[in-house]
């Protein structure tokens, strides 16, 4: 984005999290890492299922997800997510909408924010950096896990064209 | 011979119109109140037409995490994102299974449109209502308030459902559990 002009789009990185199609902002992801129980470095964790009204993963299945990472002013925090999809590129004017009133007033998760528009599907998107903006504590059945040592940057990506 | 609709709907779309054109043309008689019949779970409702937008056929609803189950999702409607009800479940009916003419039905309430998933659509009727007794409700006691009255259609009553007040029930007017 050019200083002095209006931002047109927004890049967006997509990922699922059991039957639903959400995504965020992508710069607010610093990487991708996958959680590992041997893993020495440990950041605390929040599992998406559980904001999404889901049962968390077990063992093995949860070994298969990814952790979005997110830096904050008190270090980083990360997001385990059941899969990660691609970076989409959103015009602001014509891709991206508020949440529906409705939706807005009766959702359970401040994070969810709005939804966009990508080929003929609607992503949710969240907010992952307001939870550490507003210094939610992380509850303990959601503390902390290993992570490996080599990140995947996702600026590394491709976006669309 | 008349046109063929192309589109789910447009018959009575265009008998909206029709009645609202009436309906403003100086004068000329009051219509009827004109009604929207819809199917769910094989027990009939009815819509006031005055909240009718669109009919749409039933297309694939984005589900929404962390909101009561009687928000289905989200479409997009013409470039506009619309929260879609199950009035099924608003008005605690039981599921079955899926309707093979299932549909939605915008409704714009406060400017606000809004989708109504429901099994079927039947048509446009003038309906004359009486006041409603409880006894009259077949389904949906718990949400009585959102029932403006009861119909005569053919040889059956139905009930009319009030879209103004059932967007501004319990349960859609402040966050729940």
């Amino acid at each position: 984005m050019e200083h002095g002009t209006a931002q047109t789009s927004l890049a967006v990185l997509t990922f699922g999290v059991g039957p639903f199609l959400l995504g965020t902002e992508a710069s607010q992801v610093a990487r991708l890492v996958r959680p590992t129980f041997r893993g020495r470095d440990r950041i605390p964790v929040v599992d998406l299922r559980r904001r999404c009204g889901l049962e968390p993963p077990f063992g093995a299945a949860a070994a298969r997800g990814h952790l979005l990472v997110v830096p904050g002013a008190a270090g980083e925090m990360a997001y385990l997510v059941d899969q990660v999809g691609e970076i989409i590129t959103v015009n602001l004017a014509r891709q991206m909408w508020p949440l529906p009133p409705l939706i807005e007033r009766q959702k359970r998760w401040p994070q969810l924010w709005g939804v966009c528009e990508w080929r003929d599907e609607l992503v949710l998107l969240v907010d992952l950096a307001w939870e550490e903006a507003q210094g939610v504590r992380i509850q303990e059945s959601e503390e902390s896990v290993g992570v490996e040592s080599r990140p995947v940057d996702p600026r590394h990506l491709i976006p669309e064209p | 011979m008349p046109p063929v609709p192309t589109r789910p709907g447009e018959k009575i779309l265009e008998q909206v119109r029709r009645a609202r054109e009436h309906q403003l043309t100086p004068g000329a008689e009051p219509a009827a109140e004109q009604y929207l019949t819809v199917r769910l779970q094989g027990e009939w409702f009815a819509l006031r037409a005055d909240y009718l937008v669109e009919i749409l056929p039933l297309r694939r609803i984005t589900r929404v995490p962390s909101v009561p189950e009687l928000i289905v999702g989200v479409i997009n409607f013409r470039g506009e994102v619309l929260s879609v009800i199950d009035l099924k479940r608003f008005l605690a009916l039981p599921q079955g299974e899926p309707a093979a003419d299932a549909a939605i039905i915008v409704v714009e309430h406060d400017e606000i449109r809004t989708g109504l998933l429901v099994d079927g659509v039947g048509d446009l009727a003038p309906l004359s209502l009486r006041d409603l007794a409880d006894e009259s409700l077949g389904a949906g006691k718990a949400r009585c308030g959102c029932f403006e009255g009861v119909g005569r259609l053919g040889d059956g009553l139905v009930s009319a459902i009030n879209v103004g007040r059932l967007l501004q029930s319990e349960g859609m007017d402040a966050p729940t559990g």
